[in-house]
């Protein structure tokens, strides 16, 4: 075929698909930066830290040149994510001083934020921020509005097994890219040409502006906030290739950018060839293609006439990454059973919320007691002139006791999590019993705001079925179809369980795993059958559940008590209940006794 | 500070302007005609417009009428809800009035609760060595909005504090030494996304009406929304203005309904009906057939109806009881859906009687 290759070592040449994944990562940076200087623009990456996203990332502050980047520290307060009350200030000049939070200081800068750390008030501050352009501080007894007006980096490093980003952030984002398919080797490739902004701003044609508000739904985002950042993107890409007007093939590619990584969804297919493929992924992305993507200005008066929604739709699922459908199945049945158990950044993250603030009061700080400053100057504020002396140059004058330190209510979040038998006969009316009752327990606890989740386990595996969760709509959801029948690989349940637990107390919850089971194993871990091993295996499972410390009751469904199933919670350290007409209301009043 | 202030009064987008999401800027209109109604609730998908809605009513609000100086912006011609300085004031009259625009007060998650219920000004304390109330957000809100984006993640205790508040009407100050009572009665308005977390059944009875908001589907609809948003991104006075008129005609439809309100009859089979729909839907206590009593009134006023007829009633009970019912988690209807079940039922028996 080939005749003798030359004899220099060298490595071998990145794949294409890889280059051009590398190309559009670096379109997207090119196109936030230009973005930035614009306006307001919002990214993900979907990667770990490492040589790519390092490579990537230095790309985008050459391109940002001034623009100055602030890192948002994993578990910031949210005093100092807001502003708060500037202490050394505030006693220096008896005045309530105010200090700038994050949010203020990045006005005019670019946030980077990294997805695991951001809890619910973070993410909601930010989210507010980022769409009014300003901050607004009601904190410390200050009233404060300050200007914050900032683009926003965000590292997503969850792996598919992990709690997604939270929803709220994903939808202010614009453009989504994914670095983890990109080797190191692809890097060195820059195909990128720089073309001179011969316009400031492009205009997008009603035609194009109606395939905007067409495209996004069919890859499942209804959110009217992707259209909009769809049109954004590719009034960038327009203005990036020097085009006045945007055309269909910027936003092809805006699409590329902007849907496919957070696609939970594909658009129904046009042909009717893959209508038996169902376990088949998508078209293979053309790699023959794809050198010609970065560069589409070439054929320009071409594509100068906008392309049939279908064509558009067509060309962008081709572009599909490998294996795209089956992560999506995957994401949605959510399991737990992550093969990145390392270098998960979130794992060890320690609640952040201290439980609910009371009224502060008198003592002196440390031990664990923080000063609260405000109270302790409100106490002493109106001794100031009985206090004054002329020869004490001080302005305000603080007694012990006026001391006073901030006080919390230990926050009992607690979680729930059933781990439910779903194999044999009685499996499927066992499950609805147990979806009921996490329903039931769900419905009846907002006051108390416990987690729910549900561990469903039959045939080889056990599968996490609802990460825990406090909404009733998610929990819905994820129950809405329910598997059933196969074997019993009960050891698998108990390991899957022992995680379970271990995650949530990572997470500053207390949980209570909830196992409804006969107590006869015959799946071992491997997924083989076998009574006697895989007995033995849900005994060591069980001693190892018994390590994590968590609360477990065991509640034994069959129809006469079974001492396999009483050994079992022995060994587990959970309570042991017979339960031999389990319905959902039982079940839910067993769990509150047990908790 | 001066960027920061332009900031805050950037121009919003107009009410009139939004396109589709019927139910919520009507329930908007309707807490506008009879604030007494109890706020509104809208709950749904991200990036519907929940908020552009509540920032654009602030702009439709017909200006009030307050008491020179005073920080509650207290009515001078209703005296039973005056604030402590200003009932203890002889010559009310004389101290003047002037014409504020509605107060909206955004209540941020971040709020900490003395800046929510107010304080002892600790820099005047300091300072001056004065004892001086700093009142706070309840404060500013009082005869306007209180608006709490992300409701259902608001902190346990602020939302024990607004519970109180809105049961009463009057925010009574018990700290550091102060002890006082303010009027604070404000439509409260809260969004949120159900998917982030659930809200307390007593906060969500609390609510007069509440809306579903979905995002919009239809194709056309969405191009729109999309076309008027660039619209107004690229030249946002000139947007507003194109609008103004369409403001100004709702700005209008409020006052009339305002006008008619008081004289409106309910007819007692409007009652009767009334009260047959929220036994048939088994809604827990009064304040569901109360509210739907008054929300019935205000779409007949806004309507221009002279009395209140039982196609009004109709048109509001979903929004009125639909948060109200029993939650029954074996049931995967929607509760508004629920709530369009019962009504047919019912107008169905009507029809063939």
């Amino acid at each position: 075929m080939h005749s003798v290759l030359p004899d220099i070592p060298r490595l071998p040449a990145p794949p294409e698909a890889e280059v051009a994944l590398w190309d559009d990562a670096c379109l997207a940076a090119d196109l936030f930066a230009a973005m930035a200087a614009e306006g307001r623009v919002g990214i993900r990456i979907r990667a770990s830290a490492g040589p790519v996203r390092d490579a990537w990332m230095a790309r985008l502050a050459a391109r940002l040149g001034e623009t100055p980047i602030h890192r948002v520290p994993s578990a910031i307060a949210l005093d100092r994510l807001l502003g708060g009350l500037d202490l050394a200030a505030t006693l220096e000049t008896g005045r309530t001083v105010l200090e700038e939070g994050l949010l203020a200081k990045a006005d005019d800068g670019v946030l980077v934020l990294q997805s695991a750390g951001a809890t619910g008030e973070t993410v909601a501050s930010i989210c507010a921020a980022f769409d009014d352009g300003f901050v607004r501080i009601e904190r410390d007894g200050a009233s404060h509005i300050a200007a914050s007006r900032f683009s926003l980096i965000v590292f997503d490093e969850s792996e598919d097994g992990d709690e997604p980003m939270a929803e709220a952030l994903t939808d202010r984002l614009a453009l989504h890219i994914d670095l983890r398919q990109i080797g190191i080797r692809a890097l060195d490739s820059d195909r990128l040409r720089s073309v001179s902004n011969a316009s400031a701003t492009a205009q997008i044609s009603g035609e194009l502006l109606e395939a905007i508000a067409a495209i996004p739904p069919g890859f499942g985002l209804t959110s009217l906030r992707v259209s909009l950042q769809l049109a954004a993107v590719t009034r960038a890409i327009a203005v990036h290739s020097g085009r006045a007007e945007a055309i269909g093939s910027d936003l092809e590619v805006a699409c590329r950018l902007c849907l496919i990584n957070r696609a939970t969804m594909l658009p129904a297919p046009p042909e009717t060839e893959q209508e038996q493929q169902e376990e088949t992924p998508p078209p293979p992305p053309p790699e023959q293609e794809s050198s010609e993507r970065p560069d589409n200005d070439a054929d320009d008066c071409e594509v100068d006439q906008l392309p049939p929604l279908d064509m558009v739709l067509d060309a962008i699922t081709a572009q599909l990454p490998d294996g795209l459908l089956e992560q999506l199945m995957a994401a949605r049945t959510s399991k737990t059973r992550s093969k990145a158990e390392t270098g998960r950044v979130g794992k060890a993250r320690k609640a952040l919320d201290r439980g609910r603030p009371l009224t502060s009061r008198k003592g002196r700080p440390g031990s664990g007691n923080r000063l609260d400053l405000i109270a302790t100057l409100r106490t002493a504020a109106p001794w100031q002139k009985l206090r004054a002396r002329e020869d004490d140059p001080r302005p305000i004058q603080i007694r012990a006791g006026d001391l006073h330190v901030r006080r919390y209510k230990e926050k009992s979040a607690s979680s729930v999590i059933f781990a439910v038998d779903a194999s044999g006969s009685t499996a499927l009316n066992r499950l609805a019993e147990a979806k009921g009752a996490v329903e039931l327990l769900l419905g009846e606890s907002y006051a108390r705001r416990d987690h729910v989740g549900l561990i469903s386990f039959r045939g080889q595996t056990a599968e996490m079925l609802l990460a825990p969760t406090r909404s009733l709509l998610r929990a819905k959801r994820a129950l809405a179809a329910l598997p059933g029948g196969g074997g019993t690989p009960l050891a698998d349940a108990l390991r899957l369980a022992a995680e379970a637990s271990r995650d949530e107390q990572d997470k500053g919850r207390t949980p209570t795993i909830v196992i409804m089971t006969d107590g006869s194993a015959n799946v071992a871990l491997d997924g083989t059958g076998g009574r006697s091993r895989a007995g033995d295996e849900a005994l060591a499972s069980a001693h190892a559940f018994a390590t994590t410390g968590a609360n477990a009751v065991l509640l034994d469904v069959g129809r006469r008590p079974s001492a396999k199933a009483k050994a079992l919670a022995e060994a587990m350290a959970a309570a042991y209940v017979p339960m031999p007409f389990a319905n959902a209301a039982t079940l839910s009043a067993a769990v509150r006794t047990a908790n | 500070m001066s960027a920061a202030a332009a900031t805050a009064k950037r121009i919003a987008y107009p009410f009139s302007a939004i396109v589709g999401q019927d139910s919520l800027k009507h329930a908007l209109l309707l807490s506008a005609v009879d604030p007494s109604l109890g706020g509104v609730l809208a709950l749904g998908d991200r990036g519907t417009g929940k908020t552009t809605a509540v920032r654009g009513l602030a702009n439709l609000l017909p200006p009030i009428k307050a008491v020179k100086d005073c920080h509650y912006h207290c009515d001078p011609a209703v005296t039973d809800a005056l604030c402590e300085i200003c009932a203890a004031n002889a010559d009310l009259a004389k101290q003047g009035t002037r014409t504020v625009a509605v107060p909206v007060v955004d209540l941020p998650l971040g709020a900490t609760e003395d800046r929510v219920l107010g304080a002892l000004d600790i820099e005047r304390a300091l300072v001056d060595g004065e004892k001086q109330f700093e009142p706070g957000l309840l404060a500013d809100a009082n005869r306007g909005y209180l608006y709490i984006d992300e409701v259902n993640l608001l902190e346990d205790h602020l939302v024990d504090v607004l519970l109180d508040v809105a049961a009463s009407g009057s925010n009574v100050v018990e700290r550091e030494g102060l002890s006082l009572r303010h009027p604070a009665r404000f439509v409260l308005v809260g969004s949120g996304n159900p998917e982030e977390g659930e809200l307390r059944p007593q906060l969500l009875d609390r609510f007069g009406l509440s809306v579903d908001v979905e995002t919009p589907k239809d194709p056309a609809q969405r191009v729109e929304i999309i076309k008027r948003r660039e619209a107004f991104d690229a030249d946002r006075a000139a947007f507003a203005k194109r609008w103004a008129s369409a403001d100004a005609k709702n700005r209008k439809r409020i006052l009339t309904a305002r006008e008619k309100l008081p004289n409106l009859d309910v007819p007692d089979a409007t009652l009767l009906l009334i009260a047959e729909i929220c036994i048939a839907l088994g809604t827990d206590g009064l304040r569901g057939e109360l509210t739907l009593i008054k929300a019935a009134r205000a779409h007949a006023a806004l309507e221009g109806a002279t009395s209140v007829e039982p196609s009004h009633v109709r048109a509001m009970a979903p929004l009125a009881l639909g948060h109200r019912l029993r939650r029954n988690p074996l049931d995967d209807a929607r509760a508004t859906v629920r709530v369009e079940r019962i009504l047919d039922d019912i107008f169905a028996a009507r029809e063939a009687a």
